[in-house]
């Protein structure tokens, strides 16, 4: 294949999976019944791929969209209905052209049974004896209607068209477009408007005063139906409005037609945005970073220099790198909606192989995090929404005897909160069973008969490497594999994740993640003669530490906050000063005092990533190199609150 | 009654395919190699459409079309031109002697028609 | 002229059409329609020989109708102007008296154009 075609199967792999994104959720929409799907659209996107799939050959795809299609051009002529049995069938043809596309673009084969036994299930959906349920209520239906007039029947395109005065003098014939519209396809009606007709005097014979109002029925597209009238764009109104449109009074029409508009305006605004590859960004944010640090050591010279003229344009320069940083960083940020809109699929597919019925709640679904963050969390998502429903979440027959609503509730919700995003799944489920979890640890050897646990860390012990307290193992979780892994992900994108319970009323899961890998601002702290960096999100306030040496804990206007010795968990040889200091942290809900030798103030950071050596070093969780070209160690700011949460669990000194 | 419909172009196996095609369907053709040709064969007869391409030799298309304009017999005649993609600015001045609609090449004899049939009945 | 008179009786005119109902032919079919109309209360005109109509052409009759003071009646319509008055749904608007093409005919034109 050459590098041209290769680019076109790419460009058709990412429209394909756009055009099955839309498919999923016009047909969930449909299945939940709380919107009017766009049958229409539903139609266009199997219309497209199969299109495109033939450009390319790939005639496995288009075979078994045909029939998708064939089906779904039923249901938008309204000779079909939406049921459940059929959007069920529509998602599960949807997701086996996905497998199939991707299976001719390199991806693993599918059997062909799969799609053979779907194929023969739509069969039952095209046979004209399938019942044909009317698509909306007729009530209200305009009079004109039941006479097949213009602005009743629902199954045809209704065409508008209004010639400018000058189209006949430009060598066009209205008539004779009418006349080409009627070969593509049946003009069912058509009215001529010749109100705008001049008085005799007035009247010009070569100018032209008609309009027509045309019922159109045709297998074409807008576009193509569109393309028709091309050649008098400039001389003429046309609008089209699609079958089924409810052309009820002109208000409606307006408004149909506003929305056809605003369909338009926002592609030509979708237009205007531009795919770049990702790694292209990314050598861009490197760039951004070395360009920070470089600005760094410029201001530091010019602040040495002693030169004001100097030093107000190397402030200048930092600044206007600062800004470029930011807007860098923004170009990854992305809506974290993109990973939430694949859950009521999933939420859908789980609740009905469990036989529950649940509702999903999303919020906060346009908060923002860096795309690479997006990409990584969505696994650990996805598992731990399965084991809401599945373990978290009761059967409706225990729920109602509990006196709850048989319908469990599962929350999505995101917000920002000090320097990170929060990332929330809360189910009103029955809660962790703190006895049974205990039961199963002292089962495994994970906890010893006489150990005794706080509730946190009894709730910690599933996130444990196989650990499992489900009583039945299904199908989606229960395995054992699960928050074990959900854990590691976390941890590898430097967050943390908490647990809180509540018998009977449910359980919240809690992500907090930093917002971005790639760059942060820094509080720099010195242990002895090294420099460490603390990202200044997270730094509540700075106070000094209280003469009381080998203290774990520091109360801070009554708040007992643990506190972790960097010196020692560094392993900073020489004697500490006679005054140290404790840096407040904060992420999430979680809370701790680093205690350090000094507090040197803010500064750029830039992230490199450790070489492999400094892997097994606790605590830190990257290294910078600082304006003078000494390099600094990045505190690990989560890793550090968990260790001082264990520690204070266990009892032990933290750090 | 037949329509007729008159094709201008430098190319002879283009005129000779759209020929061929617009016969096929039913219509009188007159064909011209350029534009000085084409006025010469029109000298007042009745013609429905004018195909013409834009690049021609003695007489360009949009020359052609200013003048064609200018005849009373002509005045009404749609004009499909004959461009490339890379063509924008001869469409404004094809648009100013008068020509409406377009057809890029290369194109399917099946498009031609489509063309004409909507500027003829 | 566009229009041929036929026969001139007593408060009527019945001319006939020659050439084509189109745009160009309509300014000077609108200029004799209305001298016509303004000389003869009643005016008919035989479209028999219209070898060619188009918008212009239908406006031309619809505008005749509205013509204050006459009566303009169209008789005799060619295959072409039958096809256009069944395309934009416009007999009844004009509202004289048509001999339906009868759909050997109909295809007969078709198959003409």
């Amino acid at each position: 294949m050459n590098t041209d075609m290769a680019r076109a199967l790419d460009t058709f792999l990412e429209e394909s999976r756009e055009l099955l994104e839309q498919m999923e959720h016009i047909l969930l929409a449909a299945e939940s019944g709380c919107l009017v799907p766009d049958l229409h659209a539903l139609f266009r996107c199997a219309h497209t791929i199969k299109g495109s799939a033939g450009l390319f050959g790939l005639e496995g795809v288009v075979r078994f969209t045909h029939g998708v299609e064939s089906v779904l051009d039923r249901l938008r002529n309204g000779e079909i209905a939406f049921d459940p049995a059929l959007s069920a069938l529509l998602l599960e043809c949807r997701d086996h052209i996905g497998a199939l596309v991707r299976a001719d673009c390199g991806g693993n084969a599918v059997p062909a049974a799969v799609g053979d036994g779907l194929t023969r299930r739509l069969q039952a959906w095209l046979s004209p004896a399938a019942p044909a349920a009317p698509l909306r209520p007729t009530a209200g239906e305009p009079v004109a209607a039941s006479g097949g007039g213009l602005l009743g029947g629902a199954d045809h395109w209704h065409l508008s068209l209004r010639f400018g005065l000058d189209v006949l003098r430009h060598g066009m014939d209205p008539l004779s477009f009418i006349h080409y519209l009627g070969q593509c396809g049946e003009i069912v009606h058509l009215e001529t408007l010749h109100e705008g007709l001049p008085g005799w005097r007035d009247y010009d014979p070569e100018s032209c005063y008609l309009g027509f109002e045309i019922d159109f029925k045709s297998e074409a597209s807008k576009e193509e139906i569109e393309e028709i009238f091309d050649f008098v764009r400039g001389d003429a109104t046309v609008r089209i409005l699609p079958p089924h449109s409810r052309v009820v009074e002109a208000a409606v029409v307006d408004a149909a037609l506003d929305k056809q508009k605003r369909g338009e305006e926002r592609k030509a605004l979708e237009a205007r945005s531009l795919k770049v590859p990702s790694e292209r960004l990314d050598q861009l944010i490197d760039r951004v970073g070395e360009l920070v640090i470089a600005g760094a050591a410029t201001q530091i010279l010019a602040e040495a220099s002693r030169q004001p003229a100097l030093k107000e344009s190397a402030a200048n320069l930092l600044r206007l790198v600062e800004d470029i940083r930011d807007t860098t960083l923004k170009l990854r940020m992305v809506p974290i909606g993109e990973v939430f809109s694949r859950f009521p699929r999933v939420v859908r597919d789980v609740a009905r192989e469990l036989g529950k019925d649940i509702e999903l709640k999303i919020g906060g679904a346009d908060t923002e995090l860096d795309k690479s963050m997006v990409e990584k969390i969505a696994d650990p998502l996805t598992h731990m929404v399965r084991n809401a429903i599945d373990h978290g979440i009761e059967p409706e027959a225990v729920r109602l005897a509990a006196g709850k609503p048989g319908r469990g509730t599962l929350r999505l919700d995101a917000y920002h909160d000090s320097g990170g995003i929060v990332i929330e799944v809360a189910d009103d489920g029955g809660g962790l069973d703190c006895g049974r979890i205990l039961q199963k640890a002292r089962e495994r050897g994970l906890v010893g008969p006489d150990q005794h646990l706080s509730r946190p860390e009894i709730f910690r012990l599933i996130l444990a490497p196989g650990f499992s307290t489900a009583e039945r193992v299904t199908n989606l979780s229960g395995r054992g594999v699960g928050m074990d892994v959900v854990k590691s992900s976390v941890d590898a994108l430097r967050g943390t994740l908490d647990i809180e319970s509540e018998a009977g009323r449910g359980t919240v899961m809690r992500i907090c993640l930093p917002l971005t890998l790639a760059i942060i601002d820094g509080f720099q702290v010195a242990l002895g003669n090294n420099i460490y960096i603390v990202p200044l999100d997270m730094v509540v306030e700075c106070i000094e530490l209280p003469p009381d040496p080998g203290a774990e804990y520091l109360n801070l206007r009554d708040e007992i906050l643990p506190l972790v010795r960097l010196r020692s968990l560094f392993e900073i040889e020489g004697p500490a000063p006679a005054r140290q200091n404790v840096v407040v942290v904060r992420l999430g809900r979680r809370k701790a005092g680093l205690v350090v030798d000094r507090l040197l103030g803010e500064f750029q950071t830039v992230i490199k990533p450790l070489s492999k050596i400094f892997d097994r070093l606790q605590g830190v969780g990257g290294s910078t190199i600082l304006g003078s070209g000494q390099v600094a160690l990045i505190v690990d700011v989560p890793a550090l609150l968990g260790l001082a949460a264990r520690r204070a669990e266990a009892g032990e000194p933290a750090g | 009654m037949s329509k007729t419909i008159m094709i201008v172009d430098d190319s002879a196996s283009l005129r000779q395919v759209v020929s061929m095609t617009l016969k096929g369907a039913g219509y009188e053709v007159i064909e011209a190699c350029d534009g000085r040709d084409a006025l010469a064969k029109l000298k007042g007869q009745r013609v429905h459409l004018v195909i013409s391409d834009v690049n021609m030799p003695n007489l360009d298309g949009i020359g052609f079309v200013q003048e064609l304009k200018k005849d009373p017999s002509y005045k009404f005649t749609p004009v499909i031109m004959l461009t490339t993609e890379a063509q924008e600015a001869r469409k404004q001045e094809g648009q100013a002697a008068g020509a409406r609609a377009w057809v890029v090449k290369p194109f399917q004899p099946q498009q031609m028609l489509g063309a004409v049939a909507k500027l003829v009945m | 002229m566009a229009l041929r008179i036929l026969d001139i009786r007593p408060g009527a005119c019945l001319a006939a059409l020659e050439g084509e109902l189109t745009v160009y032919q309509a300014a000077a079919l609108r200029g004799e329609i209305e001298r016509l109309a303004r000389e003869h209360p009643v005016l008919e005109i035989d479209l028999a020989g219209a070898t060619d109509a188009d918008t212009a052409g239908l406006q031309l009759m619809l505008m005749a109708k509205r013509l204050a003071g006459a009566t303009v009646r169209f008789v005799n319509h060619s295959p072409v102007v039958l096809r256009l008055l069944e395309l934009s749904n416009l007999a009844r608007a004009i509202g004289d008296p048509l001999v339906l093409l009868s759909p050997r005919n109909a295809a007969a034109t078709e198959e003409k154009t």
